[in-house]
């Protein structure tokens, strides 16, 4: 490991300005219908934002507040868990799908905190994960709207990617005839353009944790990331990624690191558990920084051969101009097809971070074993074989995304902590945690 | 000279001694595959056997460094035999894209099985749009070329024709045994429709077609056995004939089916077309559907509402593999339906094996109370 070395920390003075996002996207949320704005349920955290940019402001409830609120309130959460399973919902399907559908069931997805009900005019969901999609299903049955899906074929050929164009443009056409509403294909192509903006700056700001120190830690991104969810598609969006990486690039000029030390880096795979997110707080005890894992996802990574993922280039830099709608669905098909590797080669999943274990000056990993996720899982325990025949130290914990009766802290937290202990790490005196704060 | 219900059963039980002999006997080569979408007729066109990866349903602890334990036992049981080395004979293997536990067996048998030829193949979710089947077609165009690469000489529009008449005879003459079910009196078990379907799936179609005529010419003069309550099993992937026999013994028939194993492998045919490839794609798109691939219409509910209709079905069996979301998300809406058709349902939730004392109980009761009428 690293000798203890304390280096410099500070607050993000991005974070301000998330919060400031954060607001307007749920005042937007809950006073669409009141603007007469589309309004979709869907799980869009993952998939296809900017599809619906022509069509101005829409509002999209299933990442509201409600669904934060409740990863803080466990008992609310086991509330929601059970409620799905009551309906017929065997306990080990995915824990933020059995999540959701609680939330539906007891008719608080679409409550407004400001009182009433939004009334979505339709489901979509992408096809990127089958759990997601089947939960699009049953969201469009319990609330009796229309329902439409796309398939992600996450692999392109002339016939994957023509099918997923044509679908594209049928969602479109679609929606203009179940809303009444015409698309407006400059805003799309806006749209489209900042959604792969953002996911080409997120892929650079994750970049900049090859410093050594990281200028953040996972804990940082995972907050950082939360505008990417759901605002990558508007301008506010870009800007915001823009200040943000400039700040990191700022901060590893300056070495300014996470939290003030960095005596091992390491990497956590798999979706954290979102109701104890302080687990990616968790090496800091001992002067050490998660750098990443899973947050890298959202970024636009060119795939090399060795397994390296390198940041794609904006539409702009490619010299890419979206003037027609056929060509602003392109470019999104482009970037799903072909820049977001983990979903595209899950083959390739172990050799790429093997790969980053290196190109991150990694010291060991830690990988989280979903007991409900299958997309992110896919390969996970390829993932640790590779890592640990190749001599990266490497463990594992069982936990849940979103369901606390299958996370035990007392038992994770003693694994974790063998595990630093094991590498030579020992606990650092006084507070490591609080420097850098920003989430 | 055997039955051909006794044929069936013995490729079923020396499925890999079959491959093996047909490849001494023929020279061809034998791929396998890991999921019913995957569309035979092509391989079969190229001169190849396709045969069906399975499971042994023995405890095994081989996969663990591979498949996190908490997937479906099914994709860890297939990949356990090919580490064990049972599948030493295919030069091939084939996916095609439906769930991630499977992708995973593809992934990891990729990995650290390679051989001659292996192939991901698309697969589109989304089947109720037309645009589907033109993927699904173009894909197969794909498919062709990289069988002929591999097998080194093209496969001709005559092979494809041959390919797909074979495969139809076979689904056609497979439904008609499994319209002898519907009667009152079936001369054929659950477990001996099951090894059928499973044979069907390690043989030589060609040759089993003549079993199934076989088969048809002798169960047509048996008088059959009315053995009590009439039972649809449903569900995940089940090649458990164990499984079968044993709610068999406790005074019950199966007499149809909807899982992959069963109608969902052989039902409906390559529809006549001047494009041999959609029309092939068209099939693979009517069939009915997995979970996964059943996603607006729900056409998975009104399939199995026909059938428990066709097929006077007085009770449900859903044997569920263990963490096969896909199966999961759907079984609470197959449930609400069969109890709307008053068809009460059990769901036994199975791994690799069985527990056989606990399964009794609940399956006698179950029984129990459908004889008694509650």
């Amino acid at each position: 490991m690293r000798p203890l070395t304390q280096y410099p920390t500070k607050p993000f003075e991005s974070w301000g300005r998330a919060k400031e996002l954060r607001r307007m996207r749920n005042r937007d949320l809950w006073s669409a219908e009141e603007r007469g704005d589309v309004i979709i349920q869907g799980l869009l955290l993952e998939g296809l934002i900017s599809l619906f940019s022509g069509f101005g402001n829409f509002g999209d409830p299933s990442y509201g507040p409600h669904y934060n609120q409740l990863l803080e309130n466990h008992e609310a959460l086991i509330k929601c868990m059970e409620v799905a399973e009551t309906r017929g919902f065997a306990r080990d399907l995915c824990s933020s799908m059995r999540c959701h559908l609680g939330q539906l069931y007891m008719d608080i997805t679409t409550a407004s905190p400001r009182g009433g009900t939004a009334h979505p005019h339709f489901v979509f969901q992408s096809y990127d994960c089958p759990s997601m999609a089947k939960t699009g299903q049953l969201y469009a049955e319990h609330l009796d709207i229309p329902f439409i899906t796309v398939d992600v074929p996450f692999r392109d050929t002339a016939h994957t990617r023509a099918y997923f164009v044509q679908r594209l443009l049928e969602v479109i056409e679609w929606t203009e005839k179940h809303t009444g509403k015409k698309c407006d294909d400059e805003a799309l192509a806006q749209g489209v353009n900042n959604e792969w903006e953002c996911f080409v700056l997120w892929a650079r700001l994750c970049e900049q944790q090859k410093a050594i120190p990281a200028p953040m830690d996972m804990r940082h991104l995972q907050s950082l990331r939360v505008p990417w969810a759901n605002l990558r598609h508007k301008k506010e969006g870009v800007e915001f990624y823009r200040m943000v990486l400039d700040e990191v690039k700022e901060r590893v000029a300056q070495g300014i690191s996470a939290r003030g030390y960095e005596t091992a880096r390491f990497l956590h795979e798999g979706i954290p558990p979102f109701f104890y997110i302080q687990i990616l707080k968790m090496p800091a005890e001992y002067g050490a920084v998660f750098l990443g894992g899973n947050t890298f996802d959202g970024g636009a990574w060119v795939k090399h051969e060795d397994g390296t993922w390198e940041s794609g280039q904006t539409l702009e830099e490619q010299g890419r101009e979206l003037r027609t709608r056929e060509q602003a669905l392109d470019a999104l098909a482009d970037l799903y097809l072909n820049y977001r590797p983990h979903m595209c080669y899950t083959a390739h999943r172990p050799q790429a971070h093997l790969k980053r274990v290196g190109d991150y000056s990694v010291d060991g990993v830690v990988v989280h074993l979903d007991h409900g996720c299958n997309g992110i899982q896919t390969g996970m325990m390829e993932v640790k074989r590779l890592l640990q025949e190749s001599g990266v130290p490497t463990t594992t914990y069982e936990g849940s995304q979103c369901d606390p009766r299958d996370f035990s802290e007392a038992q994770v937290r003693d694994r974790l902590e063998s595990f630093f202990e094991g590498l030579g790490l020992s606990k650092v005196a006084g507070e490591t945690t609080g420097e850098g704060e920003g989430e | 000279m055997p039955s051909a219900l006794d044929r069936f059963h013995q490729v079923v039980v020396g499925r890999h001694q079959y491959a093996e002999e047909w490849k001494a006997r023929t020279g061809g080569k034998v791929m396998g595959y890991l999921c019913t979408y995957v569309p035979e007729e092509l391989a079969y066109a190229a001169g190849v056997l396709p045969v069906r990866i399975m499971g042994s349903h023995q405890p095994q602890s081989i996969t663990e460094n591979y498949i996190f334990s908490m997937w479906c036992p099914y994709c860890r049981d297939c990949l356990a035999q090919g580490l064990l080395g049972r599948y030493d004979y295919l030069e091939g293997i084939v996916f095609a894209q439906t769930c991630q536990h499977i992708r995973q067996t593809f992934d990891s048998w990729v990995t650290h099985l390679p051989m001659e030829f292996s192939y991901d193949l698309y697969m589109p979710s989304s089947l109720h749009v037309p645009l589907a089947r033109e993927c699904l077609a173009g894909e197969l165009q794909s498919f062709q070329e990289a069988l002929e690469g591999w097998t080194g000489h093209p496969i001709a529009p005559s092979d494809i024709e041959g390919a797909v008449d074979i495969y139809n005879t076979n689904r056609r003459l497979m439904t008609q045994v499994y319209e002898l079910r519907r009667g009152l009196t079936p001369p054929i078990t659950g477990v001996q429709a099951m090894e059928m379907v499973l044979s069907s799936m390690f043989m030589d179609k060609q040759e089993q077609n003549g079993l199934l005529r076989q088969a048809l010419e002798e169960l047509k003069g048996q008088p059959g056995r009315n053995s009590g309550v009439r039972l649809m099993l449903l569900g995940s992937e089940n090649d458990d004939t164990d499984l079968v026999g044993f709610v068999e013994s406790m005074g019950a028939q199966i007499v149809v089916d909807d899982h992959c194993t069963g109608t969902r492998y052989f039902w409906g045919e390559v529809p006549p077309g001047d494009d041999l490839l959609t029309a092939i794609a068209q099939r693979y798109v009517d069939r009915p559907p997995c979970p996964l691939k059943d996603l607006a219409e729900r056409r998975r509910v009104q399939h199995v509402l026909t059938l428990a209709r066709d097929y006077q079905v007085q009770g449900a069996v859903m044997v569920l593999e263990k963490f096969c979301d896909p199966h999961e998300f759907d079984l609470p809406s197959i449930q609400g339906a069969l109890k709307e058709a008053d068809i009460p349902m059990l769901v036994l939730e199975v791994d690799a094996t069985i527990p056989a004392g606990q399964f009794r109980t609940r399956i006698e009761a179950f029984l129990e109370m459908i004889e008694v009428g509650v």
